[in-house]
């Protein structure tokens, strides 16, 4: 309920400096809102597929669980449950699972072009699955007590990962943050 | 003389065991270290990407960041030299003293070894070659003492197995023939499970018993009583040792069905051997106890 609020009052923040450009079409303010939401989402999905990278060749156990905590730092946001205070960063971080949870609940009631809210709710459910399911896998490599075994299960939260963020360019319509950013109006 | 060739034995397999646990202890912690070795280089490489695309942006901060995280792991210090200058030379707050000189000679692949950078324990230091923009490297170095220790419970580990190893054959050599010597076993003629006794045989496994050759046979209580005997030549079982092991579940057989049966199966030994009937010797006071037939020495 908290992380609702937190991310409804940090849309409305960001919906201020959002005016819109006489020189563009003008794109309703949920839109924009997602838009910029999507934008951040995806550079913490970045960081957070290039800790998982570290988390897959690390060479001891220790550093192993170093990266795996933050990647699920990253994944479930300052105060969440399984949150590592020992690894947070300096200031508090909107967990990427809880944001997708977000993004969700609002799409039913936002204000978005009818033609492509079934497909962006389709994809933000694939998007919300991509990153429980990353969760899950960073979760066992905590649990793991084989540095091999906890690189297989690192290896799986990159791919689910990976498939979060999206590709550029994607022919087979894979989902990820990139896709919704793809179809969505877009936002300068 | 035959105990000497036991200790001989014995301590010809402690000095091997010894040896192997050795061998096992060096080629364990070879290829601990070899892959150590693969993995520092993996990561620093993966490292090294994501180090050269904050340089490209100029965002050396990044690199200590990460460099700071990477200290709370096995990473004693990061080393960023490029076009020349260096950039970022971080070390844990333990070596922060330490004098740490850059990389010597520019080369075009990675390089890793074991080097003692710091006083203290080796480290694994990694250099990984810049690929864009002017003479650099990423370096980084590894504090070793995950190997050591994964490499000193492999020993743990190995060393159990050898000392258990040693004393199941120490056991086997010393404990082994005097259990033989107290049931002779007799596997040509009786088959495997079968034990003799003088001229007194009795096949477990058939449930036949033979004394001198000749077939002797027995109700189940009385070859129950016989085999029980037979067990342990020489002991004397008392009347509620019997009861209990041939007639574990009556609560109405006494000291009278003992006797009885005592005097049955004395019965038919003395009709297949005469003479016998004196094998099961009544002991007053304590019970009974069979006592080897003629034929045994």
């Amino acid at each position: 309920m908290v992380g609702v609020i937190g991310l409804a009052l940090a849309w409305g923040a960001i919906g201020i400096g959002t005016q819109p450009d006489p020189g563009t079409p003008a794109v309703p303010p949920d839109v924009a809102r997602i838009v910029i939401t999507l934008r951040a989402m995806s550079e913490r999905l970045r960081i957070s597929l290039h800790l998982s990278t570290m988390g897959v060749l690390s060479p001891t156990q220790v550093d192993q669980r170093l990266y795996a905590g933050q990647v699920v730092n990253l994944l479930v946001g300052s105060g969440g449950q399984h949150f590592d205070p020992r690894l947070a960063l300096e200031s508090p971080v909107p967990g990427l699972v809880p944001e997708a949870r977000t993004l969700l609940e609002f799409l039913p009631r936002a204000e978005i072009p009818e033609e492509i809210r079934e497909r962006v709710t389709f994809l933000a459910k694939k998007l919300h699955a991509f990153l429980n399911m990353a969760l899950e896998e960073s979760l066992q490599v905590l649990r793991s007590r084989r540095l091999d075994v906890g690189a297989d299960h690192m290896l799986r939260a990159f791919a689910f990962l990976n498939a979060a963020l999206g590709r550029e360019a994607d022919p087979v319509h894979l989902g990820g943050v990139r896709a919704l950013l793809r179809i969505l109006p877009p936002v300068t | 003389m035959v105990r000497g060739w036991r200790i001989a034995v014995s301590v010809a397999v402690v000095v091997l065991t010894g040896v192997a646990v050795d061998l096992f202890a060096t080629a364990h912690r070879k290829a601990l270290s070899e892959t150590f070795r693969g993995q520092g280089i993996a990561f620093a490489v993966a490292f090294a990407d994501a180090a050269e695309e904050w340089l490209a942006s100029g965002d050396t901060e990044a690199i200590q960041r990460a460099a700071r995280l990477m200290f709370l792991g096995s990473v004693l210090y990061v080393q960023v030299l490029s076009d020349g200058v260096l950039r970022v030379d971080e070390r844990r707050a333990t070596l922060a003293e330490a004098e740490l000189a850059t990389a010597s000679g520019p080369s075009r692949i990675p390089q890793a070894g074991y080097a003692r950078i710091f006083q203290g324990p080796q480290a694994l230091d990694v250099v990984i070659p810049l690929l864009a923009g002017g003479p650099g490297y990423v370096r980084v170095g590894f504090d070793t003492g995950s190997i050591l220790t994964s490499a000193r419970s492999g020993v743990l580990v190995a060393a159990g197995i050898g000392v258990g190893f040693d004393l199941a054959v120490i056991g086997l050599l010393f404990l082994g023939p005097r259990r033989r010597a107290r049931s002779v076993p007799v596997g040509s003629e009786l088959g495997p499970m079968a034990i003799r006794i003088g001229d007194l045989g009795i096949e477990e496994d058939q449930k036949r018993v033979t004394l001198a050759g000749k077939l002797v046979p027995l109700p189940p209580k009385q070859y129950a009583l016989l085999s029980l005997l037979a067990s342990e030549p020489g002991r004397v079982f008392s009347d509620r040792e019997i009861l209990s092991a041939v007639w574990p579940d009556s609560r109405y057989a006494n000291s009278k069905d003992v006797k009885q049966h005592i005097y049955l199966l004395r019965r038919r030994l003395g009709k297949a051997q005469p003479g016998s009937e004196g094998a099961i010797v009544n002991v007053p006071g304590f019970g009974y106890r069979l006592e080897p037939t003629k034929g045994d020495h």
